[in-house]
């Protein structure tokens, strides 16, 4: 016969066990729902964010991040924002400046020089928010990870980056029935054509930002490389960086005049805006400023895609864009909630910046994008996401390949060879450049 | 009659020759001013056309870049800041700079020649070095972010400038004049007060207006320590605001080099006299 009393069950949980699980359980519960419902926690109420960023190509743009955005995710969450703006080239000096100090802003923006490997010891991980933006926004573009991945932890937010697009004269290749700038070989007929008529060519044969950028797009869309995707490897040693050598070199010959040696990052807007460049190969603030520069410019500039190079390979060196949390920031808490708002708002930020801002998150570059999908001329930017690059390419961002993007290494390269220095004796001078600089970086 | 009229043509035709001698340094120099001149009241559409001529106006002017600067940036508070970082680094320069270089100059301490070229030698040691170790310094005072973080660091290069100059110019004050101060019942304090100073005033203005000068050029410590748009001086603010990317704002630019610039060349103009005098009165003794 059994016996009818209940059988006492040992617990196999204790009380103090209970509660820490419990506790736990809803700590996890009510931070998922808050990060659902993009609600702030309460600790960072009454807060101040301090926000160090560039100043953004579009003055609007400024007007409505600091003014609008900040101000209402401010106002929602209890927290005074504060943004404050410095010239981009500049972000590397302040960076350094707050890295000694130990203090400054909470949050700060890298464009361009991305500093997140130089810096990652002293900055937030921020692998949670970086995650779960990719699981909202149905992933990242490939190259968005290694801007920002240091030893399997992201410790910046890839929120947008400017392309430097082909910007052509279709007015004056149809006249002389040219085929549009598709590929580079066609663009070097086009400058070859069009200087003896008055309408030369131009890339930056010099030490700037757009040198950096655009001799890369060349290279890799020769088919060469700078580093293999460890990042430890220099790959520039190349049959293809010496065909790019020789492509450059022909076509500074060809379709270009000796002024490009002394360009700067806006020579070649002012060069599309004089109605005299035939194309360019920047960033569309060119294309835009001549709307009211020169009207007549803007009417038959046209928008091409990244050229292919000889294999039919298109790769776009773009210029990046990263946001980082310092660990001396008192204010972790605010600056993580409110970068994951940024990343929530990248549509708003697109139309905002006019189409200037492109996406890192998939589901942000899927057409039609703002601004730039509802424009005729600007519609193929929206299949540039695809043959995104940055610098290292097909590595990393890495610490070495920011000191020979600094030094500007590379665009002297193709400098000394269009100078009229033979390729070999740049290789030799431009791979020993490289071998230095990643010795070095190596021993450090 | 005719002796004098030769001598009146000798002395036209001198100069002629003198003016004609100089005309093209004039312009070389004038140029710059004139370029920023006619660009600040230039419309955009005519600094971009190859087909306009670039040294006049080819559309009407227009006060459209003046209007960006004053009401689309901080202009106005990068002036203010800039004049009031300008005027607090003299006073503290001129308050350290001119003792020092009286006690260096003329007190015959031991090691004073040694101590002149030490303190002169700190003014070699390039902004690009300092600003690290002195950013912590900032941080540590509290003042990151504010202008009187200028007003801290900026002496760290006037100061050494200005004490050399000094000591040079306070050595050319004969002995002699002190000595008769000081028979007169002067002590060393009413001596330097009452002679040596008022007879100094060139080297005093001169470090005065090197101490604004260099204050109002700077670059690199207004980046690297203050980056609220209200705080910023006009180096640091103008480039910030007018420069975007590379869509550079070339009118409003101009305008705002134009500003700043024109009264510190009336400046120097006023005391053009004494601060030659200033700068060459250390060369002889």
């Amino acid at each position: 016969m059994s016996d009818p009393r209940p059988v006492p069950v040992k617990a196999s949980v204790s009380r103090r066990r209970f509660l820490t699980v419990a506790g736990a359980g809803v700590t996890t519960s009510a931070l998922l729902t808050m990060l659902d419902a993009r609600q702030a926690p309460a600790q960072i109420r009454g807060t101040t964010l301090r926000i160090l960023q560039w100043s953004h190509f579009i003055p609007a743009y400024d007007a409505w991040f600091d003014s609008k955005f900040t101000k209402e995710w401010g106002d929602k969450n209890g927290v005074k924002v504060r943004v404050d703006h410095i010239p981009h080239l500049e972000l590397p000096a302040r960076m350094a400046a707050e890295f000694a100090a130990g203090a400054g802003h909470d949050i700060i923006m890298n464009a361009s020089s991305i500093l997140t490997r130089l810096y990652y010891r002293s900055l937030v991980d921020l692998s949670d928010i970086y995650s779960q933006g990719g699981k909202n926004h149905g992933g990242w573009i490939p190259a968005a990870g290694p801007l920002v991945e240091v030893e399997g932890k992201h410790y910046g937010i890839p929120m947008f980056y400017i392309l430097l697009p082909m910007l052509y004269r279709k007015d004056l290749f149809d006249a002389n029935g040219l085929k549009a700038p598709d590929t580079w070989e066609l663009a070097r007929v086009a400058a070859r054509t069009l200087k003896p008529k008055g309408h030369p060519t131009g890339i930056q044969f010099s030490q700037c930002a757009d040198a950096n950028l655009n001799w890369r797009s060349l290279l890799f869309s020769f088919g060469g490389a700078e580093a293999d995707p460890s990042g430890e490897n220099i790959l520039i040693d190349s049959k293809e960086m010496r065909e790019a050598l020789r492509f450059a070199k022909a076509l500074f010959d060809e379709g270009m005049t000796p002024e490009v040696f002394s360009w700067d990052d806006a020579s070649d807007n002012r060069f599309l805006a004089s109605g005299i460049g035939s194309w360019i190969h920047d960033a569309i603030s060119a294309y835009r400023t001549t709307e009211d520069t020169n009207p007549d410019v803007f009417k038959n500039t046209h928008i091409g895609l990244e050229p292919a190079g000889p294999g039919g390979k298109r790769v776009s060196v773009s210029s990046a864009n990263v946001y980082m949390i310092w660990k001396f920031s008192k204010n972790q808490p605010a600056a993580k909630e409110f970068l994951a708002h940024f990343m929530d708002s990248g549509k708003e930020g697109m139309t905002q910046s006019r189409g200037y801002n492109m996406p890192y998150l998939l589901a942000d570059a899927q057409k039609p994008m703002p601004v730039i999908g509802a424009d005729p001329k600007m519609q193929i930017l929206q299949d540039f996401p695809k043959i995104v690059a940055f610098y290292g390419y097909p590595g990393p961002f890495t610490t070495p390949i920011q000191e020979v993007v600094n030094l500007f290494v590379l665009p002297d390269m193709f400098t000394r060879v269009a100078r009229g220095q033979a390729i070999e004796d740049v290789m030799k001078w431009g791979v020993g450049e490289y071998r230095r600089i990643f010795a070095k970086h190596k021993r450090a | 009659m005719a002796t004098q009229r030769t001598t009146r043509q000798k002395e036209t035709r001198r100069h002629l020759l003198i003016y004609a001698g100089l005309t093209p340094f004039v312009l070389i120099a004038v140029f710059p001013i004139y370029w920023m001149l006619i660009t600040a009241f230039k419309q955009e559409p005519d600094l971009y056309r190859m087909g306009n001529i670039p040294f006049w106006f080819n559309l009407p002017p227009t006060l459209k870049n003046f209007s960006i600067l004053f009401y689309q940036t901080h202009f106005g508070d990068w002036i203010i800041n800039t004049m009031t970082i300008s005027a607090w680094v003299a006073l503290i320069t001129l308050l350290t700079a001119v003792p020092a270089g009286y006690a260096l100059a003329r007190l015959r301490l031991p090691g004073a020649e040694n101590i002149g070229i030490a303190i002169f030698m700190t003014y070699l040691v390039p902004g690009i070095i300092l600003f690290l170790p002195l950013s912590r310094v900032v941080a540590t005072l509290g003042l990151q972010d504010s202008w009187w973080a200028l007003v801290l660091v900026y002496p760290t290069f006037t100061i050494p400038f200005c004490t050399w100059l000094m000591m040079g110019f306070f050595k050319t004050v004969p002995m002699e004049m002190e000595e008769a101060a000081r028979v007169d019942g002067c002590g060393q304090l009413g001596a330097f007060l009452r002679v040596v100073l008022p007879v100094s005033v060139p080297g005093v203005l001169t470090s005065v207006i090197f101490a604004f000068t260099l204050s109002m050029q700077d670059f690199l410590y207004g980046l690297a320590f203050v980056s609220p748009g209200d705080q910023k001086p006009v180096p640091v603010g103008v480039p910030t605001e007018l420069i975007r990317g590379d869509v550079y704002f070339w009118g409003s630019l101009m305008g705002a080099a134009l500003l700043v610039g024109l009264p510190v060349a009336v400046l120097y103009n006023f005391f053009l006299d004494r601060f030659i005098q200033g700068i060459t009165g250390g060369v002889v003794k």
